[in-house]
């Protein structure tokens, strides 16, 4: 059955910070309350978006991401959407998606695609 | 041995019986791993031998018109300085990672603006411990049970919920802000320079944004108070750091309140340090103008276009910089010198092997706080920064 919250884009606060475990694939970490209020669950693939730059993540739940938004580790992902006067936290659009979440392979592949 | 997991640089790291122990969980990867996913001498894709690769590399930056040096931040303060020296020769830039991380307030530490001290100091005597904008549970996870808020110090006896004071300022409730219930507040901050505002105004009995007089009453009754400041602020402060100095000489008229950097890789201090000895600059140095600035910063020189070869040594730019410049690299000849194969390696024209410092070379580390360490490595290497490095400097 589809959800309905496929249909809604959620504005988010993305907080870029470190985390213990070691990700090498595009990992979300929302904070419970307000992936609930998305309609969100933990192994979920979202799309985070913010102008014309957006990739696919994996949700994980995290109790101190921040209240209304999630956390991205510092990582190609993170950078990729980010710009330097926020390079630690910025404003993005969310909203669930199709698929599997971004590789390093495909956002190298968009980078190379600009020379 | 020395773990050169992060600017800690933990000197109680031991191997035994082929265990690591007294390492935290991101110390314990960087020595444990140490082996995987090496990098393999590469000139345009192509595997060739060492030699090789380091005269394409020599080749490479003689026939540039605008080359820079980025990184080093892993590296000994050895391989640093030989980095100055082939910048000097080449005439060229040369920047690490603190241009964009915490540069500014270890320049105002070396230039005297900022009152700092050691980690040791810490321990044994502070009583207001501030983490501004920094989560060590994640970047520097032994900090708070090596020098800062558990261990009883020579004046800190008592323990943490009696003999420690603990304020965490951050725009989320982290771990560590958890910690903070006795003897501790935790301020959840939307605008770092309202904070500091409010500070200004508790300093003249005024009541601001944010209740803080009671940090500074605490202040006071202290010897030695300290602010551990993270990336959190220096991007809240918004490029208004004069604001913050101007906050910590005004509490130190009244209570010694510290500022020690807080997170970032091993060595960063090290490459600031030594480019301040070689040339009064501590990153974004450009020795063709003789100046720095921060238009020579090497994400300003990406994004401007200003430079055609990069050489890169110890860092992965293609993941750790903002799309803005990252999206810029391919457009440049990059040289990767590093002990593992990274994202930006992928798609470097040269890539050159190296040995991780602290593990299998030695050589001398600046600590965050500003002591110098010596490195003790329990492997070997035949090659590392500073062969490779000496090496590209003899040939051009």
């Amino acid at each position: 059955m589809m959800r309905l919250t496929r249909l809604i884009k959620f504005e988010t606060r993305i907080v870029v910070a470190r985390v213990s475990e070691e990700i090498r694939k595009a990992t979300i970490y929302l904070n419970p309350e307000f992936a609930k209020r998305c309609g969100i669950k933990e192994g979920d693939v979202v799309a985070v978006s913010r102008g014309n730059r957006g990739l696919r993540f994996r949700v994980k739940l995290l109790e101190t991401a921040p209240e209304d938004g999630g956390i991205i580790p510092n990582s190609i992902f993170s950078n990729f959407l980010a710009d330097f006067e926020s390079f630690k936290s910025f404003r993005a659009d969310i909203e669930l998606s199709e698929g599997d979440e971004s590789t390093e392979e495909d956002v190298i592949r968009i980078i190379m695609q600009r020379k | 041995m020395i773990c050169t997991g992060c600017s800690c640089l933990c000197d109680d790291v031991e191997i035994a019986e082929g265990k690591i122990l007294n390492a935290c969980e991101r110390g314990y990867r960087h020595i444990s791993k140490y082996m995987e996913n090496r990098a393999k001498p590469a000139v345009e894709g192509k595997e060739v031998d060492l030699d090789r690769a380091i005269e394409a590399a020599i080749e490479m930056l003689k026939s540039a018109k605008n080359p820079a040096i980025y990184g080093l931040d892993t590296s000994t303060i050895e391989a640093q300085k030989t980095a100055v020296k082939i910048a000097k020769k080449l005439n060229c830039y040369i920047d690490d990672n603190s241009s964009f991380c915490l540069g500014e307030f270890v320049e105002a530490i070396l230039r005297k603006e900022l009152p700092s001290s050691t980690l040791e100091d810490v321990r044994d005597k502070a009583y207001v411990i501030v983490y501004w904008g920094t989560n060590p549970y994640h970047s520097l996870p032994r900090h708070l049970s090596r020098y800062s808020y558990y261990p009883r110090g020579a004046k800190r006896q008592r323990g943490y919920d009696e003999d420690r004071y603990l304020v965490v300022i951050d725009i989320r409730k982290t771990e560590i802000a958890k910690l903070a219930k006795k003897n501790a507040k935790f301020i959840k901050v939307e605008n770092d320079l309202e904070l500091v505002d409010s500070f200004m105004k508790a300093l003249d009995g005024k009541a601001g944004k944010y209740d803080v007089a009671g940090i500074l009453r605490e202040m006071k009754k202290a010897d030695f108070n300290v602010v551990f400041g993270g990336l959190g602020l220096k991007y809240g402060l918004r490029g208004n750091f004069k604001a913050f100095i101007e906050l910590l000489r005004n509490i130190n008229k009244f209570a010694p309140l510290y500022f020690i950097p807080s997170g970032f890789h091993a060595n960063m201090r090290g490459f600031n340090e030594t480019l301040f000895e070689a040339v009064n600059a501590v990153n974004s140095y450009s020795f063709s103008s003789a100046s720095s600035s921060p238009e020579f910063a090497f994400t300003e020189l990406l994004k401007r276009e200003k430079i055609d070869t990069a050489l890169i040594v110890g860092t992965d730019p293609i993941a750790s910089l903002p799309y803005e410049a990252s999206s810029k690299l391919p457009k440049i000849k990059k040289i990767v010198v590093d002990p593992r194969k990274t994202l930006t390696s992928r798609i470097a024209e040269v890539v050159i092997p190296s040995a991780f410092s602290g593990i299998e070379s030695g050589g001398e580390m600046v600590r965050s706080d500003g002591v110098r360490i010596k490195l003790k490595p329990i492997a070997s290497s035949e090659f590392d920064d500073v062969y490779v490095l000496k090496r590209i400097l003899e040939g051009l």
